[in-house]
């Protein structure tokens, strides 16, 4: 369960006045939903993430978590080039008490990497590096996973495998997704909160979401083509 | 909504409690830290070993030539090793820590590292890594050149451990000022320069004259040398061996450094 209790969080705008990315919102998601986090570009989605990470904090307010909260799946900024796939993994095993030899068998055996896994992370190109922080981040049994923009990683058939794992996971935990492709937010979410000028509505419906993100944008056409182009700007990070 | 039950993963192992969460992370920095540290160089970690080790030895050598009588003593190696280890232990952890939030900047995506962790951490791993460097090149000083010294350990503890309290207070200070401003690390750099002559390290600080001996008594790393080198040398009495000085500061910067660095300037991005 993540509950938000009267949240608030800004940021200063170049002009010298502040915007409002949250103001005074109160809600509460339950455990094991899976949610997709729907908001126009700066919205303030991506910044809501990792306040409920605990990387940012907010202005006023609190963030009440039960069970255990991932990392943004898929992000492979905190591996170490100088270390190997395996080093770095099992790190991470470290951190969250899960047995190293395990998740390395898994991640090694997930991401495909072959004798990649036990070389440093320098040597690695995007796509392995991608694999290697999705398999770490699914490797392990979080109670909720959030996820930011995490599509397109690795070819047709890994694409297909994670998120076959990816559903898998979904059954007994829950999710906090972030994307614009709306094909996605259908698979893979079953409720939805739509961020809007600093309020945020908590739908049980994810198609009742959709419908008011996209009414927020503007946009009456097909629902699927709503998508936005991606490299968006979030302002506050 | 009924498919999505709370019970256990099966096939997959279930996360345990967060107990012992913080010193969980810590350890698990500390074994990053050694296998990333050097990780370009073969041997690794042994070259946090090795590096200080063979730096005293060429100092040595350099200075032996030039200077034959140390200030106490009757081995110039052992004088200049009693000063120039203790200096590293502040210069080393203070170095360490004041980079310690900049460089684990990226892990405080996995919500479970938080700052003061890695700092915890890099004191830990430093102060351990510099009293290792302390006893083995200790020890093969005393293999190699028969000096006859009676140890005082106790002394010799308390004046390393005023130098790694400085070492944590100057660089969580040095991580706060660097923080706010980035500007701060080039001033420091250029500041801290003259420590290493006016630590005491080549000479004994009670030689001089008074008003520089005044002037000097200031900077507490006198203090930790001055104490270290009591003892090895128990003839050695030192005016500079105040107790409260060193540790005091040191605390008070930790301190300062802490409130600051909680008020939450270091999680709000750049």
């Amino acid at each position: 369960m993540i509950r938000f209790k009267n949240l608030s969080k800004g940021f200063r705008t170049p002009g010298g006045g502040r915007k409002m990315l949250l103001s005074n919102v109160s809600l509460t998601i339950p455990s094991g939903t899976s949610v997709a986090l729907l908001g126009r570009n700066g919205a303030g989605k991506s910044t809501l993430l990792q306040m409920i990470g605990g990387r940012i904090s907010q202005d006023d307010g609190e963030i009440e978590t039960t069970g255990t909260i991932s990392w943004p799946v898929g992000h492979s900024g905190s591996f170490h080039t100088d270390m190997t796939g395996a080093q770095n993994t099992r790190f991470i095993a470290r951190i969250y008490g899960v047995d190293s030899d395990e998740l390395c068998d898994f991640v090694a055996d997930f991401a495909e990497l072959g004798a990649h896994f036990n070389l440093p992370v320098r040597t690695y190109s995007s796509g392995m590096k991608s694999r290697l922080a999705f398999g770490v981040s699914v490797g392990i049994p979080f109670d909720t996973y959030l996820v930011d923009e995490v599509t397109a990683v690795g070819d047709a058939s890994f694409r297909a495998k994670s998120k076959g794992l990816f559903l898998e996971r979904m059954k007994t935990a829950g999710a906090i997704v972030v994307t614009h492709s709306m094909p996605e937010v259908r698979q893979l979410c079953r409720a939805g909160i739509v961020l809007n000028n600093g309020h945020m509505t908590y739908y049980e419906d994810v198609e009742e979401a959709i419908a008011a993100h996209i009414a927020n944008m503007g946009v009456a056409t097909n629902p699927s083509s709503a998508a936005t182009p991606a490299g968006e700007y979030e302002g506050a990070n | 909504m009924s498919e999505f039950s709370t019970k256990p993963i099966v096939d997959l192992p279930s996360l345990p409690p967060p107990r012992y969460q913080t010193l969980r992370v810590i350890g698990a920095l500390v074994l990053r830290e050694m296998g990333s540290t050097y990780g370009r160089s073969p041997g690794g970690y042994i070259w946090a070993i090795l590096s200080p080790l063979g730096t005293i030895i060429m100092m040595s050598i350099a200075f032996s030539l030039l200077v034959h009588a140390p200030a106490l003593g009757t081995s110039f190696i052992l004088f200049y090793a009693t000063g120039f280890l203790p200096f590293g232990m502040f210069s080393m952890v203070s170095a360490k820590i004041g980079r310690a939030v900049r460089y684990s900047k990226p892990l405080l995506a996995y919500p479970r590292v938080t700052w003061i962790d890695s700092v915890i951490a890099r004191f830990i791993l430093n102060v351990l890594t510099e009293l290792v460097v302390f006893c083995l090149i200790i020890a093969g000083i005393f293999i190699i050149v028969d000096t006859h010294t009676i140890l005082n350990v106790y002394s010799i503890l308390i004046g390393l451990s005023m130098m790694a309290a400085m070492g944590l207070g100057v660089g969580m200070m040095n991580c706060l000022l660097i923080g706010y401003f980035p500007v701060w690390t080039r001033i420091w750099e250029i500041v801290s320069r003259p420590l290493m002559i006016a630590s005491g390290i080549f000479y004994l600080p009670d030689d001089l004259s008074p008003q520089i001996r005044d002037l000097l008594w200031w900077n507490p790393l006198i203090h930790g040398i001055a104490r270290v080198r009591e003892g090895f040398y128990p003839t050695y009495h030192s005016s500079f061996d105040t107790m409260g000085y060193g540790f005091g500061l040191g605390m008070i910067l930790t301190m300062l450094a802490l409130i600051f660095l909680r008020r939450g300037h270091l999680d709000d991005g750049d």
